[in-house]
């Protein structure tokens, strides 16, 4: 396949085709990006995925971490009720897409070989169909996203799979990204080395206009000025920038 | 296979062989060639007026980006301030950002686009721009997938920053390592240094002096990068600029 032909290829959806409406999509991505906390996003996630995915009535997320499977988010008490029913099991379609990282459909629950204690569960609890797909993770997100469909059998269709997928491919990075403690420090170092380096570029533009010389040169005059002053070479670049943002004469270097 | 798990082959299959200041451009050829755009950027941002070009798939990417910062204002601003994705269609750049649209249609190849932002948690730091040169609008699963993507790529990028960034300890001298030191950005350097020149010649904020080198640049018909790097080589009397404030 020629995936430059073909935008999306790899993604759910043929591009042209029809489609959920493009508007709802904006808007879910909107919604994703306004998560706080990972708790938030997770549970935004499995919102989504119940409002997009047609056949998803019910959605959870299953973690198999440490500590056991637990059920990290929801979109309703039907989904954690069915995941609980699983954990106490040891067995069911979450746990084993969480371990294989796979996909198992339970297509009917009045006739499944493989989980007759689950899906008789299931099946009491007016679910008729489910559709669990594994983090893409690997071991750092093992996890399920799992989708219950009541009423009819049948589970989600081939644009609900590739969808499920993705949303699952989301939670697994949101895990991942959540799991770095000194993420917020780097992030900040990034602001800050951007901006101390503006500023020193800015100042030392600055002294080029003011003595006619080089950016070699200006920047050097900066270093003596503060090795004078004994003072940072950045707060004294802040202070000639500052200067002439204020409206007031520029201050020697 | 998977986007996420495609997206990391493809960019690591090239990483040995580059420095790390290339990683940016590498992230941005394998996002493009993942989610099937046809031109990708990746652009630091801090506050409305900083930004800094990280890397681009290529020449024609880099060029949209120059295009877009030398004028201001568009899709990857919108998408950095608003902190979602921004998608985009020639009908939508035309009536949104007309003069961003004259010259970007005008220089380039691509005809639709999607902004997205890079960010950790709600702290946004930078934009991954996707082009396209189907005039196609992209659709919501694209945005989707660009938005995942991004937010891997926002994962390595702060992964890879050298050891010095996990206290958030940013270098005194001004010259952090790694891809913050990357080509793109040593060129973007020149326009601060012309604002700072601009600063002291025409007496204005840093903001004004900003808007002052933009309007010189729109209407010399060059981009601010290449007027900032006229500037600092001494080849524009910035007391002239004055006239194009004034009048």
């Amino acid at each position: 396949m020629d995936a430059s032909k073909e935008r999306g290829a790899g993604v759910p959806g043929e591009p042209g085709g029809p489609g959920p409406d493009q508007d709802a999509f904006d808007e879910l991505g909107r919604l994703l990006l306004r998560g706080r906390t990972l708790e938030e996003v997770l549970s935004r996630l499995t919102e989504l995925v119940a409002a997009t995915v047609s056949g998803a009535d019910q959605v959870s997320l299953t973690l198999t971490g440490d500590g056991g499977a637990r059920t990290a988010a929801s979109s309703g008490p039907l989904a954690v009720d069915l995941d609980h029913v699983q954990y106490r099991l040891g067995s069911g379609p979450c746990l084993d897409a969480a371990h294989d990282g796979a996909v198992v459909r339970v297509p009917d629950t009045a006739d499944d070989a493989r989980y007759p204690e689950f899906a008789a569960a299931a099946q009491r609890a007016g679910v008729r169909s489910s559709f669990s797909v594994g983090l893409p993770g690997g071991p750092r997100a093992p996890g399920a996203l799992n989708l219950y469909r009541v009423e009819e059998p049948d589970d989600v269709d081939e644009e609900g799979a590739r969808l499920a997928e993705l949303f699952a491919s989301f939670a697994a990075v949101a895990l991942v990204n959540a799991a770095g403690p000194d993420r917020e420090h780097r992030v900040r170092y990034v602001h800050v080395a951007m901006r101390n380096r503006a500023v020193l570029d800015q100042a030392t533009g600055v002294v080029m206009a003011r003595e006619s010389c080089d950016a070699e040169q200006a920047y050097d005059r900066l270093v003596a000025a503060a090795r004078a002053q004994d003072r940072p070479l950045l707060e004294v670049a802040a202070a000639v920038v500052a200067d002439l943002d204020r409206g007031g004469p520029p201050g020697a270097p | 296979m998977e986007l996420v798990e495609r997206f990391t082959r493809t960019w690591t299959a090239e990483a040995s062989d580059t420095g790390d200041e290339l990683l940016p451009s590498l992230l941005a050829r394998a996002a493009a060639r993942v989610l099937s755009a046809d031109g990708a950027g990746l652009s630091l941002m801090s506050g409305p007026g900083l930004r800094l070009p990280l890397g681009a798939s290529g020449e024609d990417a880099a060029t949209a980006e120059r295009l877009q910062f030398s004028i201001g204002e568009g899709p990857c601003f919108e998408a950095h301030q608003q902190g979602r994705p921004v998608t985009v269609t020639v009908e939508k750049l035309t009536e949104r950002w007309p003069v961003l649209a004259g010259q970007h249609l005008g220089c380039t190849p691509f005809r639709a686009g999607i902004s997205t932002p890079l960010r950790q948690g709600a702290e946004r730091f930078g934009v991954l721009d996707l082009y396209f040169t189907s005039p196609e609008a992209p659709q919501g699963h694209d945005v989707i997938a660009a938005q995942l993507i991004a937010e891997v790529t926002a994962g390595v990028l702060l992964e890879t920053l050298g050891p010095d960034a996990e206290n958030g300890d940013a270098p005194a001298d001004g010259v952090p390592a790694a891809w913050l030191d990357s080509p793109a950005i040593r060129r973007r350097r020149d326009v601060w240094v012309a604002v700072g020149m601009a600063n002291l010649s025409l007496r204005q904020s840093s903001d004004d002096a900003l808007a002052t080198l933009r309007a010189h640049a729109y209407a010399e018909g060059c981009t601010l990068d290449e007027l900032a790097h006229e500037v600092v080589a001494g080849g524009v009397d910035l007391e002239g600029l004055r006239a194009d404030v004034e009048t």
